[in-house]
């Protein structure tokens, strides 16, 4: 149905009121009676042993609880904080795991490592009491350089050569031969630069354990509510799964570093019963920086063989990624399962083998960050494309159109295990040439050039594997967790109706998403429809919130949800008007029956299912509640074209964005404005990524980029109006038809940015990011 | 330059009271040994401020010509840090000059937040130091 407030439809959104009011509930604005407060003793180097840690000045200070070590958690039976994805070596042999206590023991290995916690009456106390606590360190020399770690000292006693696993997929014999039989060989070297993620509001805990009842309640800041009580009770062991509640408020941004189950919300549940008092933890945003999982760095050799004409022939890529200090929850499946499989990009390069070596490092753990080893997969494949048309002397357009996998392909098997279902890539390439002028670039890098300026564009025709997951898919690949989605749709006795779903909404707007969903699919207005997330104890077992699958995966629990409403609704309304459920028609929130002017409104059919005056109870039970697990057949593969236009001052080395063009095409879409909102930050966080960010160690291990004075976020003035427009190949096996926007901007946009900026500079490789001296530096040779 | 023999220079400089007088927010100064001594020192560096306990060590005495420094200072949760400064007197008609060279690093939230200021901040309390160290001298030995 057609509505200002249906599927398609722009609603604003209903989250926002609060806040654009600042009347948001997030976790550091709760507080529980008798609270005290939490401050954590991190490690300042990078790697040593610890030989005795003295609490006894902190502990007799005035006002402090308790002070807790790594031992106290460790007797009191606390496991290690666990890794949900066991990826297998090319000889068959598990990864290799170190221990990762939440509070180090025998050694620290990053600075920021957590050795001690203290709590106190007031922060004030908790922060005194901790500059008391001596710790003894015998300083080792730390292994902090990614590419040689596997050659360095080894930094855990189970891991050898620091190398956690070391992985491959694809025909390495078939890539061989594409590789003999090739014309033209392009071949890179490649960091992806580490990042360090940044949301706005930093991490937070509130625990509470109730002795009366012994249910522990712990306030967070989790993408995933349900997944943080399941680890934490099942591999954790701080509670029984039926005795941990865990409630994620507004969130503030995660970008995927809040999917993660971290030390200190670990510490401070535990903790809550031992001093008997709630206890709150809120990092600061320096311990954001040297305590939130870190995104990307990777270094990688990267060949693709081409035929004279052009033709992708193969694929040959190896990688070393960077895990840090520890295994993160799902940092070993983003450099395999999450960018392996994405190296076919929208191409059908035949033959493809890619080797991962994932090493340990003395730096903060490395895990999924906005797009999840999707935005690494795309800068190899899309830098190489664009290198190799240069080499070549081929339009890099139609180097790409050449090698396209056609709309009559589909569904098409690529060479890294994916099945790609739909996709139309001309369309959005069409599309985005169109919007980018393309044709008349000649003529501005000329003028550009008249004014002393350097001109370049670049492309980036992107791909990625969201809705994560199929279930039977991830867990043969060896994920610890089912990936399904579940949804409720309760309707309430007035015909209103409130949604409970497992995703977890910080940013996305699902509340408004979702209601539309549900208010198109109803008839009923989408006032009346309110949507309830992040609350182990109101909606079922969900996964939660990362990898695009909140519409995809959990959209399409809430739709199968409802049209089991409809289902049973139907009955009810045939029963209502003398008729049979077959002759019941349902649509725009009226039942009707053929050759009868009788109607039901949805409204009116709710209410008798909760006032149930003379149902024919053995055939039609009351109430009209309806609930669904949806485990998807396939991911969804978004996918567009980006192209970015930068204009450079040669004496300063400055870039300026000039004009940034996305089309996407994400399946079906339900909120334009959410959407657009999404790419907008996407394509921002990847334009940080290619002229900004950089988390830098120096030597010893020190993070030198540690707060915002030294690492750069992206800002209004760095990024242009977007040109953002969208074209449509609805998915072809969720109900919604939809495929996910949440990433498809930090996918995408990097290797665009990069590709204009080596076009300007007339250079073929250049590390990011591409600050005014890199870029300098490269134009004056200095 | 101090109007002094080396002799009576070398002297004052392992006097920790002398010590504790000239090193700006020194709170304690304790001699541990002949060339070992405890000190507690506020310091602040660029927007994080610690109370360090320091042992500072005097390494490779050449009495009364040259030692080095090394400082090796706990700041509880704001870091550690390492320095060394490589001091010599040089005896002249005037009486001896006193040169110096500080190196070092810092680690944890020191260096997270202010790794480019601290060399800065390490030569300007080593001159600090030396400045009152000599003005100390120049009121009660000559005047």
């Amino acid at each position: 149905m057609t509505t200002n407030s249906g599927i398609g439809a722009s609603v604003l959104r209903k989250e926002d009121a609060r806040f654009i009011t600042g009347t948001g509930g997030y976790t550091d604005d709760l507080s529980l009676p008798g609270q005290v407060y939490c401050v954590f003793v991190r490690s300042p180097h990078a790697r040593a042993i610890i030989k005795s840690v003295d609490t006894s000045d902190a502990e007799s200070s005035e006002g402090v609880l308790a002070v807790f070590t790594g031992e106290d958690l460790r007797s009191d039976g606390i496991g290690d904080l666990p890794c949900g994805w066991m990826v297998k070596s090319k000889d068959g042999s598990d990864m290799l795991a170190p221990s990762h206590p939440a509070i180090a023991t025998t050694h620290v290995n990053y600075v920021g490592d957590i050795y001690a916690m203290v709590i106190a009456d007031t922060i004030e106390t908790a922060k005194d009491a901790a500059e008391l606590v001596e710790a003894d360190f015998e300083i080792l020399t730390p292994v902090v350089d990614v590419a040689s770690a596997t050659t360095a000292d080894q930094i855990h006693e189970n891991v050898p050569h620091n190398q956690c696993y070391d992985w491959e997929l694809g025909d390495s014999a078939a890539t061989e031969a594409a590789f003999a039989n090739a014309t033209h060989v392009t071949s890179l070297y490649i960091v992806n630069n580490r990042l360090i993620p940044n949301a706005i509001e930093p991490r937070a805990a509130l625990g509470n354990h109730d002795p009366a009842s012994g249910l522990y309640t712990l306030y967070t800041t989790s993408q995933n509510p349900h997944l943080e009580r399941l680890i934490l009770a099942a591999f954790v062991n701080v509670a029984p799964e039926a005795k941990l509640h865990v409630i994620s408020p507004d969130v503030g941004g995660g970008f995927g570093s809040k999917i993660f189950v971290y030390a200190e919300e670990t510490a401070v549940i535990w903790a809550t019963a031992k001093v008997g008092r709630p206890i709150k933890w809120r990092a600061e945003r320096i311990e954001s920086f040297q305590a939130d999982a870190h995104g990307r760095d990777h270094v990688t050799h990267a060949e693709l063989a081409l035929s004279g004409d052009g033709d992708f022939l193969g694929l040959r890529v190896k990688t070393i990624a960077n895990m840090g200090a520890y295994l993160s929850t799902f940092a070993s499946s983003v450099p395999t399962y999450l960018y392996g499989t994405l190296l076919s990009g929208q191409y059908k390069t035949p033959a493809i083998h890619v080797e991962v070596k994932s090493v340990f490092t003395n730096t903060v753990p490395v895990d999924a960050y906005r797009g999840a080893g999707r935005p690494e997969a795309t800068y190899v494949v899309e830098r190489l494309v664009e290198t190799a048309a240069r080499e070549l002397g081929v339009d890099p357009v139609e180097i790409r159109r050449r090698n396209f996998i056609q709309p009559s392909d589909f569904p098409y098997e690529t060479p890294v295990a994916l099945t790609y279902d739909t996709g139309d890539y001309e369309a959005s390439l069409a599309r985005a040439l169109n919007l980018a002028n393309y044709s008349e670039f000649a003529q501005r890098r000329n003028e550009s050039e008249a004014n002393g300026r350097k001109r370049g564009i670049g492309f980036s025709c992107y791909i990625e594997a969201c809705g994560l997951a199929p279930s039977q898919v991830a867990l043969s690949l060896g994920a610890g967790v089912g990936l399904f989605e579940s949804a409720e749709v309760r309707v309430d006795v007035t015909g209103s109706v409130t949604v409970m779903t497992g995703t977890h909404s910080h940013g996305q707007g699902h509340e408004t998403t979702f209601a539309q969903v549900v208010s198109d699919k109803l008839g009923i207005p989408f006032e009346n429809v309110t949507v309830v997330h992040g609350d182990t104890s109101k909606s079922d077992y969900g996964l939660g919130t990362y990898g695009s699958r909140s519409l995809a995966v959990g959209g399409s629990a809430i739709a199968t949800a409802t049209d089991k409403v409809i289902v049973k609704a139907k009955k009810i309304a045939a029963h209502m008007l003398n008729s049979t459920e077959e002759r019941v028609s349902f649509d725009e929130g009226i039942f009707k029956i053929p050759d009868s002017n009788e109607s039901l409104s949805f409204g009116e059919v709710a209410f008798s299912a909760y006032v149930p005056g003379n149902f024919p109870i053995e055939e039609l039970e009351p109430g009209l509640s309806e609930k669904a697990f949806y485990d998807p057949a396939n991911f969804t593969y978004p996918a567009g074209t980006h192209i970015c236009e930068v204009e450079m001052d040669p004496g300063t080395g400055t870039t300026k964005i000039v004009s940034f063009v996305a089309v996407d095409d994400f399946g079906t879409v339900i909120n334009p404005m959410i959407v657009e909102g999404q790419v907008h930050g996407g394509i921002t966080q990847g334009i940080g990524q290619a002229l900004l960010e950089h988390g830098v160690y120096d030597a010893d291990g020190q993070l030198l980029t540690g707060s915002y004075m030294d690492y750069t976020m992206p800002r209004a003035d760095d990024v242009p109006d977007f040109i953002v427009d969208t074209t449509v190949t609805p998915c072809t096996h969720n109900p919604l038809g939809a495929k996910g926007c949440g990433e498809a901007g930090a996918i995408g946009a990097t290797a665009a940015v990069m590709n204009a900026i080596t076009n300007a500079l007339e250079v073929k490789e250049l590390a990011m990011p591409a600050t005014a001296e890199t870029v300098w530096r490269a134009l004056t040779g200095e | 330059m101090i109007p002094a023999t080396r002799e009576e220079v070398w002297v004052a400089l392992r006097n920790p009271e002398i010590l504790q007088e000239c090193i700006e927010g020194c709170e304690e100064m304790t001699a541990l040994d002949t060339n070992e001594y405890e000190a507690l020192v506020r310091v602040k560096l660029g927007p994080v401020r610690a109370k360090f306990r320091s042992i500072i060590r005097m390494l490779n005495v050449v009495v009364p010509e040259s030692y080095t420094l090394a400082v090796n200072a706990r700041g509880g949760n704001a870091g550690f840090g390492i320095g060394q400064a490589q001091v010599s007197l040089i005896p002249n008609e005037a009486g001896t000059t006193l040169s110096y060279e500080v190196t070092g690093t810092v680690s944890g939230k020191l260096a997270q937040l202010g790794s480019r200021l601290f060399l800065s901040v390490a030569n300007k309390m080593a001159s600090s130091f030396f400045t009152k160290f000599c003005a100390r001298w120049d009121t009660s030995q000559l005047a």
